[in-house]
C-alpha cells in the first residue's frame, strides 16, 4: 500500500482530523485503497504522544477481522510513531512502549478477553477450549446423552409434528443457532394443532387435466393417484407420513401441490424451529458444562458478560476506547458488544444508534470501513453498518468523515469507475430499492452510497482497456462452461502474443486474474495451462489432505501407529516409495499383508522401502522420543524433502513439509507423541490452508472475494458476461432480518416470494459491490476482456456486466502492438533501495577484540556419579542441583520408588549418631511419622528398624570416626574429567588414616531374591559410581586408606566395593 | 542460639560477586569434612559458578550447591515433626471437592453459582493466586474477593484436617522463628549468591535455611544496577531485616562490558552511545525461526573459533526452535550444554492410563475405547488389531446408534470372534460412579492397570492421602487428580549437551542471570513482547495486587503485572551488563506456523537496530529488519540439489500417474494378472468396481479394507435401511424351513402381524425417547411400504428365503467363461423349493433415493449392476427363469428386469472382463469439491488424481470404450 505524500490532498482535512481528534469519534468511510490501516496507526501514535497516552493505551482496542490484518496494524503503528519520534528528534522512545499496551486482535478474542477479564461472577467458562466449525463429534457426543424431550411444544402438537417430520430434521439448524435467534424462535412456538392442507389446493391438483405426451400424463395420473392415497392416509391420521411430494417437474403441479401442502409446512416450519430454539438451548448449556465454545459462543459470552448491569458499568467505567475496522464485515452482535463497551456508564443497553440512547463517549469509538466493499452479507449486515454510519452522519454518536483519496487506483480505471458505478449504485436500478413500505410510498434505497474516487498525487495514469473477443461460430460445447473456457482460451492466446510488457506489466507475476467463483478459476488455469501459459492460483482453503507433504506425513503415522493397516500401508509404499501397485498386489497375494517386521522375505523395491520405515514402526511407542525429532527422521528416511522439493519449484510442498515439522516440534515440547500428532493430521484433514503462492513468472489468479486487500499492476477480470449463481441448500430455510428478525421456513421453496425476492435483491448489490472490489484492485491497467453477445442467453442470475450497466463505450479497445505507453518508468516494481542494509554474516559483528584467539580447547568433562552406575541412582538424582527441574523418568519408579529414597537418605542425613539411644527414638518417630504422611510408612519402619538392629549401624557409630553426610566434591579425577558428586556418608578416622565412604540403596529386592544376591547386584550396579567416590576422596586425603561400601536398606547390610575409581566411566 | 556471624554484600554485577566475594569464599577452607552450602537463585547459576571453579581449578570439597527448592528440602527435613506439606494436585483436588460442593445445591438462577461457576473453570489460575498470596505473607482470608477468602480460608482447613501443611506458611513459619536451643541445626557456611527481588517467593525458604547454618554470607545485586530501585531496596531491606546486618558495597570493576546495549533500553534518558552499540551488538534475522537458528549456530561456531570462552544462548523457553538449534549446533560439532532440556514422549504406559482416565470421563464410550485401543495393542494387551476394533465399534455403532460401550455389548456378544473384545471392555467396566472415596479411586485405577499390564506410576502422595481423607469426591474431580500425577513429558534419551561442561550454554533468562558471560546470544529475540506482560488473574487484579501490597505484612507483597515486567525487564539488562563482549539479537521475519504472518522487531531490538542508525533517514524500521533478513539464506535452505537418480526416479513415477496420455500401468493399479487375479467377487464389489476400478484393486486385488478414521456419527438413513432389511427378513422368512432352508411364503396376514412384532421388539430395545419415536415411526412406515410392496409382486412362486447367500458355484460369464461370484440377496422366491429348474424372483428392497431398475440404465451407469449380477447367477445355477425386482418404499409399482434383458444389462461386466484379463485396473474416481464428497476413499498418502486424468488414461488403456458419466446414479444404499 501507499504512503500518503506530503502536499495536501483531496479529503487531507478528514485525514487530518482523524488522526489528530482522538478525543472525538468518528466514522470513516474509506474508499477502496484509500490507505486505512496507515489512517489507523496514525491515529495511534498519535494516542501515544499524547500526554497519557500510556493510561488511554492500556484501554484501547483495535478490531479487526483477522489475526493478520490486527498485527499488521500493531506493526505499521510503531513505524509510524518511530518516524514521528525521529522527525521529532526525540530522545525517549518510551511512547513505543506504550503501544504494547494496546490490545491488538479479532473481535473474537477481544470478547474472550472481556469474558475473561469480567465474567467471573456470571458463571463464564474463563478456559474454554475453541472449536471450529467442525464440531461433528461435539455434537454427536450431545446429542447421545440429550435427554430428547421438548416441552416447548405440547404433546398433542409433538405428536403431530413428529407424524410428518423426523425429529432429526431440527438438528442441522439447531447445531448452528446462537442464544438470541434461538430465543426468538421458541417464542414463536406455533399454538395450537396444525392446520389440515389446503383443500382446494387438493382439488385443483386433482383437477388438473391430462395433456402431452404419454410420459407426461402417466406421471400426473400417478401424481393424483398419490395424492388421493395421501389425503386418505392424512384423514385416517395415524402413521409416519411425510408431506406430499409430485413425481416429475411439471410447474403446474408443483404449484399445485405447494399451495396444498403450504398450511401444513407453515405450521410445521413454526413448531421446528420451536423445537430446535429448545434443542439449541441444550446444546449450548451442554457445551457450557463441557468447557468448549464455539466461536458464536464467544460473542454469547461477551454479551452475557454486558448484559449484567453492574458489570457492563464496570467495563465502561473502566474507559475503554475502540477503534474497529473492517466495520462492513462486522455481524450486528459483535458490533452490539463494541458499542456498548464504548458508551457512558449507565446508559441503557442497547438505545443506539437506535432508541434514543446516547452514543459513545466522545474518543471511545471509531469505525473504519467501506460499504463498497461489504461482500460476506452471510455474515455480516450492511444495513445494521449502514445505520451506524448514517447516526455518526447526522451527528448523533462522532462524526463521519470519507476518506475519497485513492492511493492505488490508476487515473484511467478511476474516471471510468466515476463515470459508471455511479448509476450502478444508484436508486434507478431496481434491485438497489426495497418495496415501499406503504402503497405509493418511494421506495427505501438500499444499496450503500457511491463514493466517488479520488487520485493521489501518485497514482499512475494508467488505461483500462477491452480486450475483444472473437465470437465462435457455433456456441462453444458445455453451456456457459465451454464458453467461459473458450473466452480464457482467448485471452491465453492473446496474452502470449502480446507478452507482460503489451499489457503494461514487468512479468506474468504482475498480472491477476480475477473471477468470482472458484471453479471459474479452476477452468480457466486449465485453459491458461493448456495454451503454456503458468498459473499461480491462490486459494483460500486448499484441502489438507489434498497436499502432497500432509497427506504423505499423515499416511506414514498411520502405518506406524496401525502397522497391521494394510490398506494405508499400500497408499505409503505406492505414493512415498513409488513402489508398484501390480509388485504390491502380487506381494499381498503371496504372503497376506506385508511383513514390514522381516523385509527380507519381500522382493525389492518393496524390502528397501520396508527396510526404511521399519525402525519408525518399532519405535513410535519408545519413550522420551522428542516428536520433532521423530518427524524429522522419518522425513529423511523416506527422502520427503527433496520428493517435496521435486513436485514444485516454487517450494509449495517443501514449505508444507516444514510447516508440519515444525508443528511436530512444537507439540513434542508439550510431550505429544506421534499418536497425538497423527490425531490432530488426521482431525485437520478436511481443513484447509490458503494455498499458491505468487512468482514472478507465473499469472495470478484469485477470487474476486481473496482479492479484497490486495492489488496488482494489472487486473484482468474473466467471465464478466457470466451469470453468478448461487447455492440453495436443501431443508429447514433459515431467514435472517435486521427488522422482521429470523424467521424458519419449511424449505426453500416455501420462503415467500416476497421474501425470496428481497433476499434475491439484496444479493444483486452485494454483487455490484463484489464488482467495486474487482475494479479497483489494478495500480496500473484495468483490461476488460469482452465481446456483445457472449455466452449466449443470458440467465436470470445477473453478471458483472449486467450488474454494471453501460460500461462498453468508455472502455478502448486493446490494439495489438505492444503500447510503450503502458509501461511507466518512474513506477518499476522493484524498490529502489534493494541494496540490504545489512549483509547477514560479516558486516556489524565484532571480531577485533577476540580475533587474536583461535578456538578454546574443550573443557574438562563432567562426572556425575550418580549416572554412571549401570543403573541409575534416582535418588541421588533428585536431590542433586544437576537434575534439578527434570523430570525424572518414570519407568524406572517400579524397582526404586523415588519419594521413598529420598525420605531414607533424609532420615540418615540428620541421624543423630551421638544422640543417644533416645535422641535416635524421637529422630525415627517423627521421621516414621512423616513417611507415613508420603505413604510408605510401613516400609520405612521395617527398613529403619532392620537399621537400628544392623551391624553396619554399630560399626559406623564407633567413637573413632568423625562423620560426614551428604558431602559434595567437585574436583578434577583424571586430567580430562572432573566429578561432581555428593556422597552419602564419609567416615574419617583421622588417626588410623582411614576413610570410608558409604552409600544408600533402597533398590527393593526382587522377586525370590536372596540377601546375597541383592548384595551382588547392587554391587555390580554401583561400583564405578562408588570407586569414583573413593578416588575423590584418595586426591583429598592423600596416602589415606579410603574403602567404599553400598548398604541396602532392603536386606540392612552393607558390601565392599573395591577397586579404583579412576578406572569408572568417562 | 546467637545468631551465626554474617557478613551481607551488595554487588555491582556478577564478575564483582565471583572475584571479591565467592572465590575468596570457596577457597577458604578446601579440605576437611566441614560442610558448607552456596545457596542460587536456580541451577543455571549453580552449573555457571561449577564451570567456572572448573575454568579457574577452584577444587571443591564438601560445597554442596543449593537452589532454593533443595534448601526447603533440608530444613524440612530437620524439622520431621512438622506436618507433610500437600501438593499441588492434591491442593486443587480439594479446591475442586469444595467447589463442587457449594455448586451443588445452586441453580443458575441462585446469586452465587455463576462465581462458583466460573471458578470451577479455572481452579489452577485460583489456587495459583493463592500461593503467591502466601509466599507474600498473606492469608487466605486476605483474598479480596470475598467468596475467594471463603473457598480458600475453607481449604485451609480442609488441608489441616487432614494432617497436612501448606508449603509456603510453613516457610513462613520456619523462617520467622529462630530455631530453640539444642534443636537439631544444619549447620556448616552458607553463601547466599546474589538473588534479587524476583525471588521473592523463595524468600522464606532461603530464610529458613540460612538461619539453621552457622555461618553466613549473604550478596544481593545493588540496587541501582537493578533499575526498579523501589523493590530492590525493599528486598535488601527485608535481608538486613532478617540478617540483622548491615549491607557493604563491593568494588565496582571497570569490566567496560556490554552495559550500552542494556542502557539503550533500559535507560530512556541516558544518551544513546551509538559506537558501543554498534560495537556490541549484532543482529541477525532469518526468514523464518528455522534459518534464525541455523543463523545462529554459525555465528555460535564462528565465535568459538575466534576464541569465545563463554556464550550463552538465551531462549525465551524450551520450544522447536531450541531443539532446532541444538540439531544445529551438534551438526556442526559444537560441544553444549543444554540447561533447558528437550521433553519427549513418556511411556506408552502413560498414554495407555491417559486414555483409560478419559474413558471414565466420559461415561465409557466407543470413541475413548477406540482412543485407547492403539496404546493397549502396542503393549500387547489386546489381540484384535485396530481395524478389527474400528469395525466391531461400527457395526455396534451402525446397530444400535449409541456410542455407550455398554449399549455396544450385547450386539458383540453375538458374535464368538469378538470374544477377546468383550472380556476386554468386561474388564474395564463398570463405569466409575458419579462420587467415589479417592482410595476406591486409587484402587479401580491399580486394579485396571494390573489387569492391562500397564505399569502404574507411583501414586504414594495419593494413596497416602486416601487413608486421611476417606470422604467421596465426584468422580471428574478424582479422574483429574490422578492424570496430574501422570507425567506429560519424559527426557528426551540421548539428547546432546546434557550436563557436562562446554563453552556453550542454551539457556533461559532466569538461568543465565547473574553469571559472567563472555557472549549472549538472545535467540528468538522478536517472539513476542518483551518484557512479557503476562495477564493477571481476575481472581487476584493488578488492583487487588497493589491495595495488597500497601497493607502487607512484608514490605514486597504481591508484584503487580506492571512489577512483574519491570523486574524482567532490569533482569535482562543486569544480564547484558553483566557480558563482556557482544550481544547478539537474533530473530525471524515471519512466524513457522503462519507463515502468512510477517513479524516486527520488539521493543529491544528496535532500539537497537534504532541506535544503531540502521533505520535509514526516513526512519523506516519494517525495511532495515526485512533487509537484513534479506542477507539470510534462503527459507528452504541450500537451494534444491539437483534431484539425486532415486528422486527422479521417484518423480518419473509420480508423473507417469497424472499423464493423461499413458495409459493405466504397473504403477497405476495394474499386475500380472496370473498373479494378482482375485478368485471370486462379490456382487456389490462388481458393482461398486465397474464403476470405479480403485474400489476393485483396493479391496479385492489387494484385500486390503479401509479402516475409517472419522468419528462416529449417526447416519439416519443408512440405519433405517439396514433395520427396515433386518425385519422384513423376519417378517417373510419361511413359515418352516424345508430343504436348503426354501420354504413356503407366510401369507400377508402373518408376514404382518411377524412385521409388527418385530417392529415392537426393536422399539422395545431403544431408549424412550423422541429421537427413537421418530426413528421408529418412519421405520415402520417405510417397513410397510416395502412389504405391501413385496406382497403384491405379480407370479412369484411361493418357496421363500430371505437375506440369502449365493451357493458356491454361482457366478456370472466373463468372456464365456464363468467367474465365481457372491453376495447376499434380501429376498429370494422360487415356484420350487431349489434352484434348478426354477423360476426365480430375486427382490432387492431399496431406501435410498435410487432411481427406479432399468437395463437400459445398468448398462449405461452400472446402476444396481449387483442386481443384474445375482439374477445372472440365478441362471448359473440353473434357474430356468429369473427376474430381479427393486421394491422402494415410496409407494411407486416395483420395477424388474428378466431374463431376456440380461445380455445387454449386463454389458459393463465387459469391464470387469479386461480387468481380469490384462490385470489392469485403473481408477476412476470422482473428483472431490466444495459441494461433492467425491468417491471411493483412497489411503490417507494418496493426493488426487483428476477425475479427467483418470478417464483419459482409462480411454487411453482400454481403447474406444468411453468410460459412462459414472455421476448419474446414486450408490448403493
Ligand atoms: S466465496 Fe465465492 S468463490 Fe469463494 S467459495 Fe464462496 S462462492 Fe466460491
Amino acid at each position: 500500500m501507499s504512503e500518503p505524500p506530503r502536499k495536501p490532498l483531496a479529503d487531507q482535512s478528514a485525514r487530518d482530523r482523524f488522526r489528530d481528534e482522538w478525543e472525538r469519534n468518528f466514522a470513516v468511510s474509506a474508499n477502496a485503497g484509500s490507505g486505512k490501516t496507515t489512517a489507523i496507526s496514525e491515529r495511534l501514535a498519535a494516542l501515544a504522544l499524547s500526554p497519557g497516552g500510556a493510561e488511554l493505551l492500556k484501554r484501547t482496542a483495535v478490531v479487526t477481522f483477522t489475526k493478520k490484518a490486527a498485527s499488521q496494524i500493531g506493526q505499521r503503528a510503531r513505524a509510524v510513531l518511530l518516524k514521528k519520534l525521529l522527525a521529532a528528534g526525540a530522545a525517549d522512545l518510551s511512547p513505543l512502549d506504550h503501544l504494547e499496551r494496546a490490545f491488538f486482535g479479532t473481535i473474537h478474542s477481544f470478547c474472550l478477553k472481556l469474558a475473561r477479564t469480567y465474567g467471573q461472577t456470571l458463571g463464564i467458562n474463563l478456559n474454554p477450549a475453541v472449536v471450529g466449525e467442525d464440531d461433528e463429534a461435539l455434537w454427536e457426543e450431545f446429542l447421545e446423552q440429550d435427554e430428547m424431550r421438548f416441552d416447548t411444544l405440547a404433546d398433542t402438537e409433538l405428536r403431530a409434528f413428529l407424524r410428518h417430520m423426523p425429529l432429526e430434521s431440527i438438528f442441522g439448524m439447531a447445531r448452528g443457532l446462537d442464544v438470541a435467534t434461538a430465543e426468538i424462535l421458541r417464542a414463536r412456538r406455533p399454538s395450537g394443532p396444525p392446520p389440515p392442507p389446503s383443500a382446494t389446493g387438493l382439488e385443483d391438483l386433482l383437477a388438473l387435466p391430462a395433456k402431452g405426451p404419454e410420459k407426461t400424463r402417466r406421471t400426473l395420473a400417478t401424481n393424483q393417484r398419490r395424492a388421493r392415497e395421501w389425503a386418505a392416509r392424512f384423514a385416517a391420521g395415524e402413521g409416519f407420513l411425510p408431506l406430499y411430494e409430485p413425481a416429475g417437474s411439471s410447474k403446474a403441479v408443483c404449484e399445485l401441490a405447494e399451495a396444498w401442502m403450504a398450511p401444513l409446512k407453515r405450521w410445521l416450519a413454526a413448531a421446528a424451529a420451536a423445537l430446535a430454539g429448545e434443542l439449541a438451548g441444550r446444546y449450548r448449556a451442554w457445551r457450557f458444562e463441557r468447557g468448549v465454545q464455539t466461536y458464536g459462543d464467544q460473542i454469547d459470552a461477551a454479551m452475557a458478560v454486558l448484559g449484567d448491569d453492574a458489570t457492563l458499568d464496570r467495563i465502561r467505567a473502566e474507559g475503554w476506547r475502540i477503534i474497529l475496522d473492517e466495520a462492513q464485515d462486522t455481524d450486528p452482535q459483535q458490533f452490539a458488544v463494541l458499542v456498548e463497551v464504548a458508551r457512558a456508564p449507565g446508559e441503557p443497553r442497547g438505545a443506539w444508534p437506535s432508541g434514543g440512547g446516547a452514543g459513545p463517549r466522545p474518543g471511545h469509538f471509531c469505525l473504519v470501513g467501506d460499504g463498497q466493499q461489504a461482500i460476506y452479507g452471510s455474515r455480516a449486515d450492511i444495513g445494521n453498518f449502514r445505520r451506524h454510519l448514517a447516526a455518526f452522519a447526522r451527528g448523533d454518536g462522532g462524526e463521519k468523515l470519507e476518506f475519497s483519496v485513492t492511493f492505488r487506483a490508476p487515473h484511467a480505471v478511476i474516471d471510468l469507475l466515476n463515470a459508471t458505478l455511479p448509476a450502478a449504485f444508484g436508486p434507478d436500478r431496481p434491485h438497489n430499492s426495497g418495496p415501499p413500505a406503504a402503497e405509493g410510498a418511494p421506495a427505501p434505497y438500499l444499496q450503500v452510497d457511491y463514493n466517488p474516487l479520488a487520485p493521489g498525487p501518485g497514482n499512475a495514469p494508467g488505461r483500462v482497456l477491452r480486450l475483444p473477443l472473437a465470437l465462435p461460430e457455433a456456441a462453444p460445447q458445455g453451456g456457459v462452461e465451454g464458453w467461459l473456457a473458450e473466452e480464457a482460451r482467448q485471452v491465453a492466446r492473446r496474452l502470449l502474443s502480446l507478452r507482460p510488457a503489451g499489457v503494461g506489466a514487468a512479468n506474468w507475476g504482475d498480472i491477476c486474474v480475477l473471477a468470482p467463483r472458484n471453479e471459474w478459476l479452476l477452468t480457466i488455469r486449465r485453459e491458461f495451462e493448456a495454451e503454456g501459459l503458468k498459473c499461480a492460483l491462490q486459494m483460500r482453503k486448499n484441502r489438507n489432505g489434498d497436499q502432497p507433504a500432509y497427506a504423505w506425513m499423515t499416511g506414514l503415522l498411520a502405518i506406524c501407529c496401525d502397522p497391521e493397516n494394510t490398506f494405508e500401508w499400500a497408499g505409503v509404499l505406492r505414493e512415498v516409495f513409488a513402489v508398484s501397485d501390480g509388485l504390491m498386489a502380487a506381494e499381498l497375494r503371496l504372503h497376506g499383508a506385508f511383513r514390514w517386521e522381516e523385509p527380507e522375505v519381500h522382493a525389492e523395491p518393496l524390502r528397501a522401502a520396508l527396510l526404511a520405515l521399519r525402525p519408525w514402526v518399532l519405535s513410535v511407542n519408545d519413550e522420551g522420543v522428542a516428536l520433532g525429532e521423530f518427524a524429522r527422521g522419518l522425513a529423511v528416511a523416506c527422502g520427503l524433502r527433496a520428493k517435496a522439493r521435486s513436485l514444485d519449484a516454487g517450494g509449495a510442498a517443501a514449505g508444507e513439509l516444514e510447516r508440519l515439522l515444525a508443528r511436530a516440534a512444537e507439540l513434542g515440547v508439550e510431550g505429544a507423541g506421534p499418536r497425538a500428532w497423527l490425531a490432530e493430521l488426521l482431525g485437520g484433514l478436511e481443513e484447509g490452508r490458503p494455498a499458491g503462492k505468487p512468482a514472478a513468472d507465473a499469472i495470478n489468479l484469485l477470487t474476486c472475494f481473496s482479492a479484497k486487500g490486495l492489488e496488482w499492476p494489472v487486473v484482468l477480470p474473466l467471465g464478466l458476461w457470466r451469470g453468478i449463481g448461487k447455492f440453495t441448500p436443501h431443508g429447514l430455510a433459515l431467514v435472517r432480518d435486521l427488522e422482521a428478525g429470523p424467521r424458519v421456513y419449511f424449505d426453500s421453496v416455501s420462503v415467500p416470494q416476497e421474501t425470496k425476492d428481497a433476499r434475491e435483491r439484496e444479493r444483486w448489490r452485494e454483487l455490484a459491490r463484489l464488482l467495486y472490489v474487482t475494479m479497483t484492485r489494478p495500480r496500473r491497467a484495468l483490461v476488460l476482456p469482452w465481446a456483445e453477445g457472449w455466452g449466449g442467453k443470458p440467465g436470470k442470475d445477473p453478471s458483472f456486466a449486467q450488474l454494471w450497466g453501460d460500461w462498453t463505450r468508455h472502455v478502448p479497445e486493446l490494439e495489438d502492438a505492444p503500447e510503450a505507453g503502458l509501461a511507466e518508468p518512474g513506477e518499476s516494481e522493484a524498490p529502489a533501495d534493494s541494496a540490504p542494509v545489512t549483509e547477514a554474516a560479516p558486516a556489524p559483528e565484532i571480531a577485533t577484540e577476540i580475533a587474536v584467539a583461535a578456538a578454546l580447547p574443550p573443557l574438562p568433562a563432567r562426572l556425575l556419579p550418580h549416572q554412571l552406575a549401570h543403573a541409575p541412582d534416582l535418588a541421588r538424582a533428585a536431590r542433586h542441583e544437576s537434575a534439578q527441574d527434570e523430570p525424572v523418568p518414570v519407568r524406572a519408579g517400579s524397582e526404586e520408588a523415588v519419594d521413598y529414597g529420598v525420605w531414607w537418605h533424609e532420615t540418615l542425613e540428620f541421624f543423630p549418631w551421638q544422640g543417644g539411644e533416645e535422641a535416635i527414638a524421637a529422630h525415627g518417630a517423627k521421621r516414621l511419622a512423616a513417611a507415613t504422611g508420603q505413604g510408605f510408612g510401613e516400609r520405612a519402619r521395617r527398613e529403619w528398624e532392620a537399621w537400628l538392629a544392623s551391624d553396619t549401624r554399630r560399626e559406623l557409630e564407633d567413637a573413632r570416626w568423625t562423620r560426614q553426610a551428604e558431602l559434595s566434591v567437585f574436583a578434577p579425577l583424571r586430567a580430562d574429567a572432573w566429578m561432581d558428586g555428593v556422597m552419602d556418608l564419609v567416615l574419617h578416622d583421622e588417626a588410623a588414616d582411614e576413610l570410608w565412604v558409604l552409600d544408600w540403596k533402597t533398590n527393593r529386592r526382587r522377586r525370590d531374591e536372596a540377601d546375597e544376591a541383592l548384595l551382588e547386584r547392587l554391587r555390580a550396579e554401583y561400583a564405578p559410581q562408588l570407586q569414583a567416590y573413593a578416588a575423590s576422596l584418595r586426591g583429598a586425603f592423600p596416602g589415606a586408606r579410603v574403602r567404599a561400601w553400598v548398604y541396602g536398606t532392603a536386606v540392612a547390610r552393607r558390601i565392599e566395593i573395591e577397586g579404583d575409581g579412576a578406572a569408572a566411566g568417562g | 542460639m546467637p545468631p551465626p556471624p554474617v557478613q551481607f554484600f551488595l554487588s555491582p554485577g556478577a564478575e564483582e560477586t565471583w572475584t571479591q566475594a565467592l572465590r575468596p569464599w570457596l577457597e577458604e577452607r578446601r579440605v576437611g569434612l566441614g560442610r558448607a552450602y552456596l545457596v542460587v537463585p536456580t541451577r543455571g547459576q549453580a552449573h555457571a559458578l561449577k564451570r567456572r571453579c572448573l575454568v579457574e581449578g577452584v577444587a571443591l570439597l564438601s560445597v554442596e550447591f543449593l537452589t532454593p527448592g533443595l534448601a526447603r528440602k533440608k530444613w524440612a527435613a530437620l524439622d520431621a515433626a512438622a506436618r507433610p506439606t500437600m501438593g499441588r494436585e492434591l491442593l486443587l483436588l480439594g479446591l475442586r471437592a469444595l467447589i463442587a460442593r457449594r455448586l451443588a445445591p445452586l441453580t443458575p438462577l441462585d446469586p452465587g453459582w455463576g462465581f462458583w461457576k466460573s471458578l470451577q473453570s479455572d481452579p489452577e489460575r485460583a489456587l495459583d493466586d493463592f500461593d503467591e498470596l502466601l509466599k507474600g505473607g498473606f492469608r487466605a482470608e486476605q483474598f479480596p474477593l470475598p467468596p475467594l477468602a471463603d473457598i480458600f480460608s475453607e481449604l485451609v482447613r480442609w488441608v489441616e484436617a487432614r494432617g497436612y501443611a501448606l508449603a509456603p506458611v510453613q516457610a513462613e513459619k520456619t523462617a520467622l522463628t529462630p530455631p530453640a536451643a539444642g534443636a537439631p541445626a544444619i549447620g556448616g557456611r552458607v553463601f547466599v549468591c546474589a538473588p534479587g527481588p524476583e525471588h521473592w517467593g523463595e524468600f522464606f525458604n532461603m530464610a529458613a535455611f540460612v538461619r539453621r547454618c552457622g555461618e553466613v554470607t549473604v550478596v544481593l545485586p545493588a540496587p541501582e544496577f537493578r533499575g526498579r530501585a523501589a523493590l530492590d531496596e525493599k528486598w535488601i531491606d527485608l535481608w538486613r531485616a532478617t540478617l540483622g546486618a548491615e549491607p557493604v558495597p563491593l568494588e565496582p570493576a571497570d569490566t567496560g562490558g556490554c552495559g550500552a546495549v542494556a542502557a539503550c533500553w533500559n535507560d530512556p534518558g541516558a544518551p544513546a552511545d551509538t559506537d558501543a552499540v554498534s560495537r556490541r551488538a549484532t543482529v541477525l534475522v532469518g526468514h523464518g525461526r528455522a534459518d534464525e537458528m541455523e543463523l545462529a549456530a554459525d555465528l555460535v561456531s564462528r565465535r568459538l573459533a575466534a576464541g569465545a570462552e563463554n556464550i550463552a544462548v538465551v531462549f525465551p523457553r524450551a520450544d522447536a526452535a531450541h531443539q532446532h538449534l541444538a540439531r544445529a549446533l551438534a551438526a556442526r560439532g559444537v560441544a553444549f550444554t543444554d540447561l533447558l532440556g528437550a521433553a519427549g514422549t513418556p511411556p506408552v504406559d502413560v498414554a495407555a492410563q491417559r486414555a483409560l482416565l478419559a474413558f471414565h470421563e466420559k461415561g465409557g464410550r466407543l470413541e475413548e475405547l477406540l482412543a485407547l485401543w492403539p496404546s493397549l495393542r502396542a503393549i500387547g494387551a489386546v489381540t484384535l488389531s485396530f481395524g478389527e476394533a474400528r469395525r466391531a465399534c461400527e457395526r455396534a455403532f451402525d446397530e444400535t446408534q449409541s456410542h455407550a460401550i455398554e449399549t455396544a455389548l450385547p450386539v458383540w456378544r453375538r458374535s464368538p470372534s469378538l470374544a477377546p473384545l468383550v472380556e476386554l471392555v468386561e474388564k474395564l467396566l463398570p463405569v466409575w460412579p458419579e462420587e467415589l472415596a479417592a482410595g476406591e479411586a486409587l484402587r479401580r485405577f491399580r486394579a485396571a492397570c494390573e489387569t492391562l499390564a500397564l505399569e502404574a506410576p507411583s501414586l504414594d502422595a495419593l494413596a497416602a492421602f486416601s487413608e486421611r481423607s476417606p470422604e467421596p469426591y465426584p468422580r471428574a474431580v478424582l479422574l483429574a487428580t490422578l492424570a496430574s500425577f501422570l507425567p506429560e513429558t519424559n527426557p528426551v534419551r540421548g539428547a546432546p549437551g546434557r550436563g557436562g561442561f562446554t563453552r556453550v550454554t542454551l539457556t533461559t533468562r532466569r538461568r543465565a542471570e547473574g553469571v559472567a558471560w563472555s557472549h549472549v546470544v538472545f535467540v528468538e529475540s522478536n517472539a513476542g513482547v518483551w518484557p512479557e506482560r503476562r495477564e493477571p488473574s481476575c481472581w487476584l487484579t493488578d488492583e487487588h495486587r497493589a491495595a495488597l501490597g500497601a497493607r502487607g505484612r512484608f514490605s514486597l507483597g504481591v508484584f503487580t503485572s506492571e512489577d512483574r515486567a519491570a523486574l524482567e525487564r532490569a533482569g535482562l539488562a543486569a544480564l547484558v551488563r553483566d557480558t563482556a563482549h557482544e550481544i547478539v539479537f537474533t530473530a525471524a521475519l515471519h512466524d513457522d506456523e503462519e507463515p502468512e504472518t510477517r513479524l516486527a522487531p520488539n521493543a529491544w531490538l528496535e532500539r537497537v537496530l534504532w541506535t544503531r542508525g540502521e533505520a535509514g533517514a526516513d526512519g523506516d524500521l519494517e525495511k532495515a529488519f526485512e533487509s537484513l533478513a534479506r542477507g539470510a539464506p534462503a527459507p528452504a535452505g541450500p537451494a534444491p540439489a539437483p534431484g539425486t537418480p532415486a528422486v527422479a526416479e521417484w518423480k518419473a513415477i509420480w508423473d507417469g500417474r497424472r499423464d493423461p496420455a499413458r495409459p493405466f500401468d504397473e504403477f497405476f493399479f495394474s499386475g500380472d494378472p496370473a498373479r494378482i487375479s482375485p478368485p471370486s467377487l462379490s456382487a456389490r464389489g462388481i458393482e461398486a468396481g465397474v464403476r470405479d476400478p480403485a474400489e476393485l484393486w483396493f479391496e479385492a486385488v489387494l484385500g486390503a479394507r479401509r479402516v475409517d478414521w472419522a468419528p462416529l456419527a449417526r447416519a439416519r438413513r443408512k440405519a433405517i435401511g439396514q433395520r427396515a432389511h433386518e425385519v422384513l427378513a423376519a417378517a417373510l422368512r419361511p413359515v418352516s424351513a424345508g430343504p436348503q432352508g426354501w420354504g413356503e411364503l407366510p401369507e400377508k396376514p402373518e408376514a404382518e402381524a411377524r412385521l409388527a412384532a418385530a417392529l415392537a421388539e426393536l422399539r422395545a430395545r431403544w431408549p424412550g425417547d423422541l429421537y427413537w419415536d421418530s426413528f421408529h415411526a418412519e421405520l415402520s412406515q417405510v417397513c410397510a411400504a416395502l412389504l405391501e410392496g413385496a406382497c403384491a409382486l405379480p407370479g412369484t412362486g411361493r418357496f421363500v428365503s430371505t437375506e440369502r447367500r449365493l451357493p458356491a458355484g454361482a457366478s456370472v460369464p466373463l468372456g464365456g467363461k464363468p467367474f465365481p461370484v457372491s453376495g447376499r440377496m434380501d429376498l429370494v422366491l422360487l415356484d420350487r423349493p431349489g434352484w434348478p429348474g426354477a423360476r426365480a424372483d430375486i427382490v432387492d428392497f431399496k431406501t435410498g433415493g435410487d432411481d427406479r431398475l432399468s437395463a437400459d440404465k445398468m448398462a449405461r451407469s452400472g446402476a444396481s449392476l449387483q442386481l443384474g449380477v445375482y439374477l445372472a447367477a440365478a441362471l448359473s445355477l440353473g434357474a430356468a427363469d429369473a427376474r430381479v425386482w427393486m421394491v422402494k418404499p415410496d409407494g411407486g409399482e416395483a420395477s424388474a428386469i428378466g431374463k431376456d434383458e440380461i445380455e445387454g444389462a449386463l454389458s459393463l461386466l465387459g469391464r470387469l472382463e479386461r480387468f481380469l484379463a490384462t490385470g489392469r485396473y485403473g481408477a476412476l474416481t470422482r473428483d472431490r469439491s466444495e459441494y461433492s464428497f467425491g468417491g471411493y476413499d483412497w489411503p490417507l498418502a494418496c493426493t488426487p488424481v483428476g477425475e479427467a486424468v483418470l478417464q483419459a488414461k482409462f480411454a487411453a488403456t482400454f481403447g474406444g470404450e468411453e468410460p459412462e458419466d459414472a455421476k448419474e446414479a446414486g450408490s448403493d444404499e
